[in-house]
Order: C-alpha cells, then sequence, then structure tokens
C-alpha cells in the first residue's frame, strides 16, 4: 500500500505542489480564465478515464501534481500497447472535440480546449503525445528502442523550448510565458525519466 | 549443538520495532505539514489575494502587469475558439495563437509603457528608442508652432491645417492600430479616429507626462485606463481651446479638480482638468485657439499638469497621434 502523497479525497490525490501552482495562478488571473482552464483539464482527464474503463483497465488513483495530473493504473489489468496509445489520445481527444463543437458559442474556452488539446498532443515524454509514440515505438520495435527515443526527443524539445522562451523574453524584455512553458516541460520530463528508464508501467500522464 | 540465534531481516542494521515507527511516523508528519503549509497558501489566495506582505504584493502586482499587459490571454483564446467556430483553417489561428502569447514576433516593441504597435508616422521615433520618442514629442511641442498660448493672447491664432489629402469623415477610422494588451473599456479605442476638417491646435505647450491607455496609477497605485493625456506645464501655463466651439460644462472634483469640457460639433469634445483658473462658463462661445483657461494642480495629481481628453463620437482617443501630425 502506497503512501498518500497529497490531500485524499476518494481515488483522487492533490498534491502540495498542484495547491501552490493553483495559487500562483490564481493570484495572477486577472481575467477570470482559471476556472475554465480547469474544466479544460477535468474534461481531459475523464476522457482518459473513460477510455481506460474502456478498454478494461482499472484506475488505482489520480495525483494532481505541479507537473500535471497522473493517472496511476491497478497493475492487474495492464492495457495492451494499442490500448495505451488509445487511452493516451483520448484525453486531446475530448479536448479537440470540445473545441470544435462549441467554437463557435464559447471561443474562449473553445480556444483553451484547443490549446490544451494540441499542447498534449506534443511529442515529449510525460505528455499524451509521447506517451502515443512511446508506445507506438514500444510497438512497432521494443521498449529499449521506444525508451530511447523518447528520452532524446523529450529532452531535446524541452530544451529547445525553454532556449526559445529565453531568446524571446531576452528580446521582448516582458514576455516570459514561453520560457514558463519550457521550464513545465523539463520539469516534467525529468519527473518522468524514471519512468521511461525502468519498465513499462502503467501511468498516464495528462499535463493540466 | 549451538542454537542458531535468528537476526531479523538479514541485514546488517538491526533497528528495535519501535523506533523505525517513530522514524516512519517523523516523515508522515512532516510530508503533512508540507501539504497543510500548501494547502494553507492555495485557501489564502483562494479567499483574499491580499494575504501576501506588501513587498511580495507590489512585486506580483508589477510581474501581473508586465504580462498581463503585454499578452491578451483571453482575447487570444477567444480568436482561437472563434477560427475553429468560423471553419476557419486551425493551423493559421494556432500560428497566430503562438505569435500572441509566446510573443515571438520580429518587430522589437519599444517601450511596455506604451500598449500595442504605434502607427508608421510614429516608427521613425522608436528607432531612437524609448526615449527618442519622448523627446522627439518634446521637440515636436516645443517648437515655435501656429496657435502658441502668447499669440493665443493676442487672438491672433493660426490655425492649424493636418495636411492631408483625402478627409475622411468624423469618427471614421483613419488608422487601424493593432493593439494586443488588456481589454480596452468600452468607450476608449486605439484607433486613430477622424475629425474631419476640424481646424484644432495644441492646447498647451509642454512635455507629455503621461501616455493614453492603460497605465500604473500615480497616485492611487494599479493599473488603471487613461483617457486622455498628460501635458505638463508650469502652473498659470494659458491653455488653448483645442478648436472653436461651445463649453458643454464646467465643474470641480476631487478627481479632476477645475474642468471644462468643449463641444465642437459633429460629435467632436474635448474635456481640460486639473485646472488652475477657468476663464470660461457654461454655453459660451470660444474661438479655436481662444485661452479658456490656465494649467494647474487641483484634483488628484502630482504636478501641474493639463489633463487633455478627445472625444470622438462618443469614443475617447488618443490625442497625442494628432498632435504628432501636426
Amino acid at each position: 500500500m502506497r503512501r498518500a502523497e497529497g490531500l485524499r479525497l476518494g481515488r483522487l490525490e492533490i498534491g502540495g505542489g498542484f495547491l501552490l501552482l493553483a495559487a500562483l495562478l490564481f493570484y495572477f488571473d486577472e481575467q477570470c480564465l482559471l476556472p475554465r482552464a480547469l474544466a479544460a483539464c477535468a474534461l481531459h482527464e475523464l476522457g482518459h478515464l473513460a477510455a481506460i474503463r474502456a478498454l478494461g483497465g482499472r484506475v488505482e488513483r489520480m495525483v494532481l501534481g505541479a507537473a500535471g495530473a497522473e493517472i496511476r493504473l491497478r497493475g492487474s489489468c495492464a492495457l495492451s500497447y494499442g490500448g495505451e496509445i488509445l487511452a493516451a489520445a483520448a484525453g486531446p481527444a475530448v479536448n479537440l472535440a470540445l473545441a470544435w463543437l462549441l467554437g463557435g458559442w464559447f471561443p474562449v474556452f473553445a480556444g483553451m480546449s484547443l490549446a490544451l488539446g494540441l499542447f498534449n498532443l506534443l511529442p515529449v515524454y510525460p505528455l499524451d503525445g509521447g506517451r502515443i509514440l512511446y508506445h507506438a515505438l514500444a510497438a512497432l520495435r521494443d521498449e529499449g528502442t521506444a525508451a530511447r527515443a523518447c528520452r532524446r526527443l523529450t529532452a531535446g524539445l524541452s530544451l529547445v523550448t525553454a532556449a526559445a522562451g529565453t531568446a524571446v523574453l531576452w528580446r521582448s524584455g516582458r514576455n516570459f510565458t514561453l520560457l514558463l512553458v519550457g521550464g513545465w516541460l523539463l520539469l516534467g520530463a525529468l519527473r518522468g525519466r524514471k519512468r521511461l528508464a525502468k519498465r513499462r508501467r502503467n501511468g498516464y500522464n495528462g499535463a493540466s | 549443538m549451538r542454537k542458531r540465534v535468528r537476526t531479523r531481516g538479514g541485514g546488517a542494521a538491526h533497528r528495535p520495532k519501535g523506533n523505525r515507527r517513530a522514524e516512519l511516523g517523523r516523515r508522515e508528519r512532516q510530508r503533512l505539514l508540507q501539504l497543510g503549509f500548501c494547502l494553507a497558501v492555495f485557501l489564502a489566495v483562494l479567499v483574499g489575494r491580499g494575504v501576501f506582505p506588501g513587498q511580495m504584493v507590489q512585486v506580483g502586482e508589477q510581474a501581473a502587469a508586465v504580462l498581463g499587459r503585454s499578452v491578451d490571454f483571453k482575447g487570444a483564446f477567444e480568436r482561437l475558439g472563434e477560427a475553429i467556430g468560423r471553419q476557419r483553417p486551425v493551423s493559421e489561428a494556432v500560428g497566430e495563437f503562438c505569435v500572441t502569447v509566446f510573443g515571438i514576433s520580429a518587430v522589437e516593441e519599444p517601450d511596455p509603457a506604451l500598449s500595442g504597435a504605434v502607427s508608421q508616422g510614429e516608427a521613425r521615433f522608436l528607432s531612437a528608442g524609448p526615449s527618442g520618442y519622448e523627446a522627439a514629442c518634446r521637440r515636436l511641442w516645443l517648437e515655435p508652432e501656429a496657435g502658441t498660448p502668447a499669440a493665443v493672447e493676442e487672438g491672433q491664432a493660426e490655425p492649424e491645417q493636418p495636411e492631408e489629402e483625402t478627409v475622411l469623415p468624423v469618427g471614421a477610422v483613419v488608422e487601424q492600430v493593432p493593439y494586443e494588451g488588456e481589454a480596452l473599456p468600452e468607450d476608449a479605442t486605439m484607433d486613430r479616429l477622424s475629425i474631419g476638417t476640424l481646424q484644432w491646435t495644441v492646447p498647451v505647450q509642454g512635455t507629455k507626462s503621461s501616455d493614453f491607455g492603460y497605465r500604473e496609477h500615480p497616485v492611487e497605485g494599479g493599473v488603471k485606463f487613461h483617457y486622455g493625456v498628460d501635458i505638463a506645464a508650469d502652473k498659470g501655463t494659458a491653455i488653448a481651446a483645442f478648436a472653436a466651439g461651445t463649453v458643454a460644462f464646467t465643474g470641480e472634483s476631487t478627481t479632476y479638480g477645475k474642468y471644462f469640457q468643449l463641444d465642437h460639433g459633429n460629435g467632436i469634445t474635448t474635456l481640460y482638468a486639473h485646472c488652475d483658473t477657468v476663464e470660461v462658463s457654461e454655453a459660451d462661445t470660444v474661438a479655436l485657439g481662444q485661452q479658456v483657461a490656465t494649467v494647474g494642480d487641483s484634483g488628484l495629481t502630482t504636478g501641474s499638469h493639463l489633463h487633455f481628453e478627445l472625444c470622438v463620437a462618443g469614443t475617447r482617443t488618443d490625442p497625442a497621434w494628432y498632435f504628432a501630425q501636426g
């Protein structure tokens, strides 16, 4: 029995890092975007959960951390590579579908949903895109190759984004959004490295 | 035969059961404390944003103002959503979104206090840097021009004619200004509106001390929209009527001090505030360049200046652009 990493609310665990990040975002949120953003993230995670359930997997718990939400499956109900790909794709799929359906009526929410969905499809490991890539490569080749390729791609893209973010901040003197995104990717990459290095474990990380 | 002594666990360290539990308990307690702290911070921010110590609030506001003002996230998301709603090409919309949000642009943006991009005419000032813009404005306004207050006192002001080949109707947009900051109030625009063939003059010669648009309020603090332009000048400096018209109203308030508004017809009005003396009364007719008041520091001010607003068809627009044209 693993000990709790945060506040437990049934099978949901809210970590301290998540609370601090939420507090920070809420503090700076002058346009009241946070509630809609959280809604988009929640629906994204629900997409994952629904797909996992439909494919026969069972969720042990979901942990909310500073680097996003992580769904931990019960080891006994493992998914095949194809299943993992579908489950990982379900989250962004929900976001994109919502964006497409609600574009005309709720443009801000639709825009956020689209941005979230596309962002999650980036081929960087803890994100859904990275997971899809990993499992696809693992199925086509083997886990070792998949892990290597994903590690390199993740490290490379995170560093490039962080570097670009620094360049933008340097030039504009004030826009540090890209740098924050790069930093966040690096944080997630560092945390996810352990998973990539070990044997395939059942876990999802939907970026929030 | 010797009895084999059983050792626990086979490991080197043999801790008594009680101690191990105590250690785990300590770690658990530490985690709980950390978690409790994070939860407390979250609730504090949720319940009242003003729980942070004063300095942090300032830093936070500065950071928020810096990023919030330069990137309108809500607008960016809105445009993205609308693009999908209207079935427009997504890649284009996403590209635009990235440019807006991440600030990737080819053009170097000048002084962050200026909101949004500036018109072509002002680009030459910007190449000299932010101070170049200020200096150029000063140069423009301090040069002897038609309709200086001295000439006004003698009643011989010469009208300034904006050199335009075609004159757009009053209220039409002469120039759209791409604006990427905080959402504008409904009665203000960054676009340049036409004032038709109205002959006008600069009301007072001085240094522009505060621009039109969002700014950190000098007295109250916080980011507020500045509906006009501030021109610093010595107390008692004569203020000329921007154009011919009638006095719509005069008044006095704790914020604006001694103020009055002129109506120039066709929906064009100008407002003058923080005056020392107002020399006209309601319903008076004024001529272009006529001395109507003197500069002061009445109301909520940090110094002697004229707060000048230009309103075209109910929308406030940036007067500085007109002065630069003239």
